[in-house]
């Protein structure tokens, strides 16, 4: 068995021990079983599962995760039950971020609402996918 | 005292119950706000916990040398970032951690240091700007509806680059915070170079991969743990304040209520003189009449 904690900065999220657990990182996927080498990398919006079931997974954003033996660690900006996604509110936030993309002069700009545009793409998709 | 007749201590007595109905709601509305604040408190800790953890699991496997935040200087330039309320009325919230704050730059510059400000909250700016400090950036309004995490970001990124561009050579956070759920004190840390302690166990031939660039990943992590940890002191000052708040506000409407009952008592002492000084007036009036 393996801890997991979904950590955002508003609560925890999710924390339980699992057989395995799956996770989005900048790289592509990671599964992760217990006894896992040391790893460290950038989370990406997706879903994370456990055991190997989509089903009851936890839609994650933009953060950090690391990996240890024991443990896995994942910071996310955002976190929810698949169920609880606010579709409204990320078809809000995906056209707020193409109108700023459209007008952004800065790298930072374009990173940062880059940034809000794929986490509402994935948030939307996975409501979509489960539905 | 100048003797006061009865009617004026009655409009006395009502202005004293006026102020009291006010310092009694303002009471109740800091209760309500405490308890947010209080939530919002307990929730951002798990986050500030976890993320604690994983860079001191990072910083047990990298080398501290190579990273600038972590390069101890000689102290010559000190900055240090005070965190206060924006609005008054709090009891010693305000006053003593100005005081703190004095106390430490004052020490320092005895040392000879150069010591920079950076004020987050109205009371603390509007108290060192006009002492002539040196402020390099103030911040008013920041605890109006929520605390402000984009505040928090802006002031961990100024404080960042003077301290790799080598203008200040160390960094102290002052803010207040909850000890228990029923004090606060102020809190003097050592905000840069970080300080982390050495993992305290043996991680044996252990070695972290990045799948993504390490200093990138790392630079990343330590600059989202600045941000979060100013975030969390501006959290725990905010609960504090309402904290504080809430216990000057019930001390005021007990005094007041105790004043009430003091005028009472004297209304009804200078009441009884004029009825038994009417009556002599009489009794004397009949007496000289027989």
């Amino acid at each position: 068995m393996i801890t997991v904690d979904i950590v955002t900065p508003t609560g925890l999220a999710f924390s339980k021990e699992v057989e395995s657990v799956n996770v989005p990182t900048a790289e592509g996927e990671i599964g992760v079983l217990p006894g896992h080498m040391y790893l460290m990398t950038l989370l990406k919006p997706g879903l994370v599962y456990f055991n190997g079931n989509e089903e009851d997974g936890i839609a994650v954003t933009h953060g950090v995760v690391d990996v240890t033996p024991q443990k896995v660690i994942i910071l996310s900006e955002e976190a929810y039950e698949v169920g609880s996604i606010d579709v409204g509110e990320a078809k809000k936030e995906f056209e707020e971020a193409v109108r700023k993309l459209a007008t952004a002069h800065t790298m930072e700009e374009i990173e940062q609402w880059q940034k809000v545009k794929e986490k509402a793409e994935v948030l939307m998709d996975l409501v979509e996918r489960f539905k | 005292m100048p003797k006061l007749s009865p009617r004026d201590i009655r409009r006395k007595i009502q202005g004293i119950k006026n102020t009291r109905r006010i310092t009694n709601a303002m009471k109740v509305v800091s209760a309500a706000k405490l308890r947010k604040a209080q939530e919002i408190l307990y929730a951002s800790r798990p986050y500030s916990d976890k993320l604690y953890e994983l860079v001191k699991d990072l910083a047990a496997h990298i080398d501290r040398d190579a990273h600038p935040l972590f390069a101890e200087r000689e102290e010559k330039s000190v900055d240090v970032i005070l965190i206060t309320a924006d609005r008054g009325l709090a009891g010693a919230f305000n006053s003593n951690i100005i005081r703190t704050a004095e106390n430490l730059i004052s020490e320092k510059e005895e040392q000879g240091k150069r010591v920079n400000l950076l004020l987050v909250g109205r009371k603390g700016f509007n108290y060192f700007e006009k002492r002539g400090y040196t402020v390099v950036k103030g911040y008013d309004e920041v605890f109006r509806k929520e605390v402000r995490f984009d505040v928090a970001r802006e002031v961990a990124e100024i404080i960042r680059e003077r301290f790799i561009d080598e203008k200040t050579d160390a960094v102290y956070l002052i803010n207040n915070e909850m000890i228990t759920r029923a004090n606060y004190k102020p809190i003097v840390r050592k905000f840069l170079p970080v300080d982390i302690p050495e993992a305290e166990y043996e991680l044996a031939g252990s070695v972290y991969t990045f799948e993504v660039d390490e200093e990138t990943f790392f630079n990343k992590i330590l600059d989202l743990y600045l941000n979060y940890q100013l975030y969390r002191a501006m959290v725990e000052s905010n609960a504090a304040e309402h904290f504080a708040r809430m216990v000057a506000m019930d001390n005021a409407t007990r005094n007041a209520d105790e004043l009430v009952k003091e005028w009472t008592m004297i209304f009804n002492k200078a009441r009884q003189e004029s009825i038994t000084l009417e009556l002599i007036d009489i009794v004397g009036a009949a007496e000289a009449m027989k």
